[in-house]
């Protein structure tokens, strides 16, 4: 059963499932900025408080934990180093997918979006997903941007406030980045060691801060 | 030598930020509370402090209300 309550967030939790590679983290920060500024919680695998546990038992959790996914599928070349694809992400989608299908019912209004570079080339190696919310970002963070924050939208009441448009994320994101050098000296902190817990804190904190400096 | 680093290494993990009670509890344009979870190298005082240093003096577009 998921832990549906305050203490989890289980209602607002948002799983990133994508590459972790440098190739990616202009999509991957973009993203996470995005989920944050619409309010809900950033969970992914870079999550580490829990070093005991195996990877996989990881994932289990976060699964578990995560009303929504966001799955990026879109690493399909060979890595450098091994000359082999990555499977992690579309397995990772699997496992999602199949807590939605076979968990207890809070599981079964979990909500995931696919997020692919190109348009239709999932349907030349994993074709079986057809059917599911699937948004071509073309590498570029803005449209990926666009697709979490419409589908995020999408997934709220009507009663409930409107989300802040796309136009308007990334222009906030780009604050974000342009401050953030600023930032890391004040923090005395080098950018090679920002983590994920720590983007993310700034991330809201500027928000914040920027809302009352704009307000 | 002990470097900063390591001294903020032993310090307690930040506490959320969208957990925290902050003046209003949300942000001030959209209404929706920013919200990461645990954890993190720095403290919720040093990432607000970085952030208010860093922001200082500056202005920014207010946004349309949805």
């Amino acid at each position: 059963m998921p832990k549906d309550n305050a203490a989890s967030g289980y209602a607002t939790n948002v799983f990133i499932n994508c590459p972790f590679d440098v190739g990616f983290e202009p999509l991957f920060h973009a993203i996470v900025f995005a989920v944050i500024q619409c309010g809900y919680t950033v969970r992914c695998a870079l999550e580490a408080d829990d070093a005991g546990a195996t990877r996989i038992e990881r994932i289990y959790r976060l699964i578990e934990e995560c009303r929504f996914g966001v799955h990026d599928i879109s690493r399909i070349e060979h890595d450098t180093v091994n000359n082999l694809p990555r499977f992690n992400m579309p397995f990772e989608l699997g496992l999602f997918l199949g807590a939605r299908r076979f968990g207890a019912r809070p599981h079964r209004d979990k909500h995931c979006l696919v997020l692919e570079a190109e348009r239709y080339r999932y349907q030349k190696y994993l074709s079986d997903i057809a059917g599911q919310d699937i948004r071509q970002h073309d590498s570029e963070p803005a449209k990926a941007v666009g697709a979490v924050r419409d589908w995020l939208a999408a997934s709220r009441p009507k009663s409930a406030k409107p989300l802040p448009g796309a136009t308007a994320i990334m222009r906030h994101y780009s604050e974000f980045q342009a401050n953030l050098p600023a930032m890391l000296r004040a923090a005395d902190l080098e950018p090679a060691e920002l983590g994920f817990f720590d983007r993310a804190n700034l991330m809201a904190q500027f928000l914040e801060t920027r809302a009352a400096l704009a307000g | 030598m002990t470097s900063k680093i390591s001294q903020r290494a032993v310090q307690p993990p930040a506490k959320p930020v969208g957990q925290r009670a902050s003046k209003s509890g949300k942000t001030a344009r959209t209404g929706h509370v920013p919200a990461v979870v645990r954890g993190g190298r720095l403290t919720l005082q040093q990432i607000k402090r970085a952030v208010d240093t860093a922001l200082r003096g500056q202005t920014f577009e207010a946004d349309a209300q949805g």
